[in-house]
């Protein structure tokens, strides 16, 4: 009787490893081929998807040896969400997806980054137990945090200066300066009664962007006021309610949010002006984050804020 | 019946460091192991081996040893087949711990990681916090432990929501912690834990002749001359520090601590002699293999380990389940 038992179980036990095994035959295939082991040539992985962009931007992206999955998830909203994007980031999209992936901040594959041998990892300064693994395995950290449109444009420069590409970056950090001057220059004698009231929604009803965050700051450069600026923390949950009564000018949606129609359609909205006017509008993601497409953001937000302008 | 369990344990542990998502040979992890021609392999290797895979391996045994043996202990205590190691709200009270060190940022204390050591901390005060409450006079009922517990436990729930609520960015750290996971093992962790489970282990293992006579009731145990409301008060204290050692390093792993003990009272019957032996050593086996599978299955992406546990555990308890038709008592 005993014995039947035990043989159930570690048949059971054999089942699982053959089928164990042949999973990761499958994997072995898939495995890159070791070459240049060991912290030289400069290669470099990056976890945090704004320095990912940043070091395509400045032409290093042939230098990076692994992303992570958000990296890759930015490089699949496609070829548009690139166009007219600063330096050379237009090879982003076509290129990331094939970078071998090395899990997200929040698991990251420790054994495929140690196999690829990085001589730098550029990582988010709140990824604190990626950041301790990774240095606890001998890996340089170089931890971001970029915060603003000056801190983009400032890390900017400093990746560059890690990588060789000093110019490239200082063109990179130039063009969106430009573009945004350019912004500015129009909106010089925009008044503040001309400025729409916009507000900003994320992954839900009523979640957005306070004071402090990047996406406040491109509203308010593009000329208009942002809904929650006087919100206590950076993200907050405003109620259905308070936007109906505040009454926004114009609602703009990140692309993994809410669709446009159901926006339209949620009750007590249809009173709102931007709903009247039909002027709620979906973002791409990407162009609203600490990354030099945030200059793509800005020139979006301001034709919808000023189209006449 | 033990022996083969030890030789699978073995066997198990030898498996799980060949593979992984990055192909190293057989030949050359072993000469790893025991340093044997050390130009023959890239620099790399080493530290794939001895710093990522045998740590986490180690603290995989360990952890699944922990939670199987916790939760055959809390079965026998509560008398209740939904017991578990987090049946006292110690998930919920870890949980919140774990996430308070995520949103403050707190990176080191004491040389170990400070999400290890708070969440730590949490469990023993909560596990202090549902005994004070549930305490009454001489005798504390099991009910009004379980019933302190879910309340306490679902208090925590209520400020783990709270602080993923306000976490922001790191909001996918504390739900991937929740989910469990052994991706950041390192040997400070080993080195942490091992003493702790260990000794709980042990400790549990002398006193298995009086959980059997727990099983038969609090007021016959306490006729056959079992100091009932003591034993209690060690088995809650030995539960709750190894429980608390395997959650502080990988997170709320789940289904282990429930359903590894009723496999294996399925397979070698309730005496608690055989059954927190074997217990330990397939829970250890398991969760090493599901790891394994965690780290290797979509691959290079890894995938939380608690998701694995229940998705190929579930159905392989009920498969014996049905085979059984009746459970045995617990």
């Amino acid at each position: 009787m005993k014995i039947s038992k035990i043989s159930c179980l570690l048949f059971n036990f054999f089942v699982f490893c053959a089928s164990l095994t042949s999973v990761l035959i499958l994997i072995q295939l898939n495995t890159p081929p070791n070459t240049n082991s060991g912290p030289q040539n400069g290669r470099i992985i990056s976890i945090a998807a704004g320095c990912t962009e940043i070091i395509y931007a400045i032409g290093a992206g042939d230098r990076l040896v692994g992303v992570d999955q958000y990296s890759i998830n930015y490089a699949l909203a496609g070829e548009m969400a690139f166009q007219g994007a600063p330096g050379k980031l237009n090879e982003y999209p076509r290129e990331v997806p094939i970078k071998p992936n090395v899990g997200t901040t929040s698991a990251l594959n420790l054994e495929l980054i140690t196999f690829l041998s990085p001589s730098i990892v550029f990582s988010w300064a709140w990824a604190t137990s990626s950041n301790t693994a990774l240095e606890k395995l001998g890996i340089k950290v170089i931890k971001i945090n970029p915060q603003s449109i000056a801190d983009v444009l400032n890390l900017t420069r400093t990746v560059g200066g890690l990588l060789g590409k000093t110019f490239e970056a200082e063109e990179v950090c130039s063009e969106i300066e430009t573009r945004i001057n350019n912004i500015m220059h129009k909106l010089e004698n925009v008044t503040k009664a001309e400025k729409p009231l916009v507000y900003y929604e994320l992954a839900a009803l009523g979640k957005t962007v306070g004071p402090g965050t990047i996406t406040n700051e491109m509203i308010l450069t593009a000329g208009g006021i942002n809904l929650a600026e006087n919100a206590t923390s950076r993200y907050i949950t405003l109620t259905s309610e308070y936007i109906v009564a505040k009454n926004p000018d114009i609602i703009i949606v990140v692309s993994y949010g809410a669709s446009i129609a159901e926006i339209k359609s949620r009750a007590g909205w249809g009173s709102i002006r931007a709903v009247q006017n039909n002027q709620v509008y979906q973002i791409e993601s990407g162009w609203a984050t600490t990354s030099p497409r945030l200059v793509l953001g800005i020139e979006q937000f301001s034709k919808w804020f000023h189209p006449d302008l | 019946m033990l022996f083969i369990l030890f030789l699978s344990f073995l066997l198990t542990l030898l498996f799980a460091l060949i593979v992984g998502p990055v192909n190293i040979p057989p030949l050359t992890i072993f000469q790893i192991l025991f340093n044997i021609s050390p130009a023959s392999w890239p620099p790399g290797y080493a530290t794939i081996v001895i710093d990522i895979r045998l740590p986490r391996i180690l603290l995989g045994a360990l952890v699944g040893a922990a939670l199987a043996v916790a939760g055959t202990t809390m079965q026998a205590m509560f008398r209740n087949p939904m017991a578990s190691p987090y049946i006292l709200g110690i998930s919920s009270g870890a949980a919140f711990g774990a996430g308070l060190a995520f949103v403050l940022g707190l990176n080191i204390l004491l040389g170990i990681s400070a999400v290890t050591l708070i969440a730590f901390l949490f469990t023993l005060l909560t596990t202090y916090l549902v005994y004070s409450i549930a305490k009454g006079g001489e005798r504390t009922s099991v009910e009004t432990l379980l019933l302190t517990g879910i309340a306490v436990g679902s208090f925590f729930s209520a400020l783990v929501s709270f602080l993923m609520y306000i976490s922001g960015e790191k909001l996918s750290t504390i739900w991937f912690w929740l989910m469990g996971g052994l991706w950041a093992s390192n040997w400070n962790q080993v080195i942490f834990v091992t003493p702790v489970i260990l000794f709980g282990i042990v400790a549990l293992s002398l006193v298995t002749r009086h959980l059997n006579l727990l099983l038969m009731g609090e007021e016959t145990a306490l006729n056959l001359g079992l100091e009932v409301e003591t034993f209690k008060k060690i088995i809650i204290v030995l539960t709750s520090l190894i429980t608390a050692a395997a959650v502080s390093v990988c997170g709320i792993i789940g289904f282990i601590g429930l359903i590894i003990p009723h496999i294996m009272r399925i397979i070698v019957g309730p005496d608690h002699r055989i059954l927190l032996p074997s217990s330990c050593l397939v829970g250890a086996i398991f969760l090493v293999l599901v790891d394994t599978l965690a780290r290797t299955i979509i691959a290079p992406v890894e995938l939380p380990v608690g998701i694995i546990t229940a998705l190929f555990g579930a159905p392989f308890f009920l498969y014996l389940l049905r085979k059984r038709k009746r459970m045995t008592e617990w």
